[in-house]
C-alpha cells in the first residue's frame, strides 16, 4: 500500500511538471502530436503505479522522453512550415458561401451531423449565413459569417461605448493581489476606501473583488462578514 | 520557450547517457558476481550474495524486481548447495545474470 502511494505521488508530480513544460492546458487546443503525447503519458504513468515490481524509472523515463520530444518537435515545427504541415496537416474548408463542400467533408471522414452540431454549438442555425467555414488542424470548426449577418457593433450604430478596461482580480478569498492592483494603477488607500464604502472593514472579509483602470468594480463580501 | 527547449534537449541527451552508464555498471556487477560464483565454494557464493544485495538500489532502479530477486534466490540456494548441486547453481546463476545483463541492452530482440 505504501509503495503504490509514494509512486503515485512521484508520478503525479512528474506528469504535472511535464505537462507544464509542454505548455498546453486545454485538450481542445492541442494539435494531434500533443494529444498523442498526453494520452501516452497517462497510459505509461499507470503501469508502475499498478505493478510495484516494475521500476519507477520505467514510468518516469518514458514520460520525460515524450515530453522532451514534444517540446523539441513543437519548437522545430514553429520555425519550419513544411514540417508543421506534415505533423499537423492543413485547415480544410468545408463550407463556402453557405454551401457544404461534399468532397472535402468526405476526405475528412466527417458526417454531416458532425458539421451541423459544430455549427449549432457556434450559434449558427442557418447554414446560409456562413461565408466560409474551416476544420482547423486541432479539429475545431472556425466560421466566418456573411457580411450582412454579422452582429451589429456599437460603431455600426454610432454609439460611443462607456469607458471600460479589462477587469483584474484584486482580492481573492480575502487575499489582496498587489500586482493586479498596480496594473490598474490603484493603491491600497483606494482599496481601503472601496472596501469601507461596500460595508466591510477588512480585506480578509472580502470573498472576491475585481476592478478596472477606470475604477469600475465587482464586489462580493464573504458570508457573515460585518 | 528557449529555456524549455534547452531543458528538453538536455533530457534527451542525458537519458541515453545515464542509461549507457548504468548498463555498464550493471554489467560490472554481473561480472563480479559471476567471478565469485565460478569459484564454486560456499564462501564465494556468500560473497557473491552479499555483493549482489549491497547493490540492490541501482539494480532495482533499472531491472524488474523479479529478475533481481531471481538472482538473489539462486545465490541463496547456491550457498546451501553441495556436490553436484554447486555446478547446477553456477549454471543457473550464470543464466540469470545473463538475463539481467541484457535486460536494458538495446537490440532487435529487446526492442521488438
Amino acid at each position: 500500500m505504501l509503495v503504490p502511494f509514494i509512486r503515485t505521488l512521484i508520478l503525479y508530480i512528474v506528469i504535472i511538471a511535464a505537462v507544464r513544460l509542454m505548455g498546453k492546458r486545454q485538450v481542445g487546443e492541442m494539435q494531434p502530436g500533443e494529444l498523442v503525447v498526453t494520452i501516452l503519458v497517462s497510459a505509461v504513468a499507470s503501469v508502475p503505479v499498478q505493478d510495484i515490481d516494475i521500476p519507477l524509472s520505467h514510468g518516469v523515463i518514458p514520460i520525460l522522453t515524450l515530453m522532451s520530444a514534444e517540446v523539441i518537435i513543437s519548437a522545430f515545427s514553429q520555425r519550419h512550415i513544411r514540417f508543421r504541415r506534415l505533423l499537423s496537416g492543413n485547415p480544410v474548408q468545408v463550407i463556402s458561401n453557405g454551401m457544404l463542400l461534399e468532397k472535402e467533408i468526405e476526405k475528412l471522414r466527417l458526417s454531416l451531423d458532425d458539421i451541423m452540431a459544430a455549427l449549432r454549438l457556434k450559434g449558427i442555425f442557418d447554414i446560409r449565413d456562413v461565408e466560409m467555414a474551416h476544420i482547423e488542424t486541432n479539429g475545431q470548426l472556425s466560421i466566418m459569417l456573411k457580411g450582412e449577418k454579422h452582429p451589429a457593433t456599437l460603431k455600426d450604430l454610432g454609439i460611443k461605448p462607456p469607458q471600460s478596461g479589462p477587469f483584474y482580480t484584486v482580492i481573492s478569498d480575502g487575499h489582496i493581489i498587489a500586482s493586479n492592483l498596480k496594473t490598474i494603477s490603484k493603491d491600497s488607500q483606494w482599496l481601503e476606501k472601496v472596501i469601507r464604502a461596500n460595508g466591510v472593514n477588512d480585506p480578509s472579509q472580502v470573498y472576491f473583488m475585481c476592478a478596472d483602470i477606470f475604477g469600475s468594480i465587482v464586489f462580493c463580501k464573504k458570508e457573515g462578514a460585518n | 520557450m528557449k529555456f524549455k527547449v534547452i531543458v528538453a534537449c538536455a533530457i534527451i541527451i542525458c537519458i541515453p547517457l545515464a542509461g549507457a552508464f548504468l548498463q555498464f555498471k550493471i554489467g560490472q556487477y554481473c561480472d563480479t558476481v559471476l567471478e565469485y560464483s565460478l569459484e564454486g565454494n560456499e564462501e564465494s557464493f556468500s560473497q557473491a550474495r552479499d555483493f549482489w544485495l549491497s547493490h540492490q538500489n541501482i539494480l532495482t532502479s533499472l531491472i524488474t524486481h523479479e529478475e533481481v530477486d531471481n538472482v538473489t534466490l539462486a545465490l541463496e540456494r547456491a550457498c546451501a548447495a553441495e556436490g553436484e548441486e554447486l555446478e547446477e547453481s553456477q549454471r543457473e546463476i550464470a543464466g540469470l545474470l545473463e538475463i539481467v545483463r541484457n535486460f536494458d541492452h538495446p537490440d532487435i530482440r529487446s526492442i521488438f
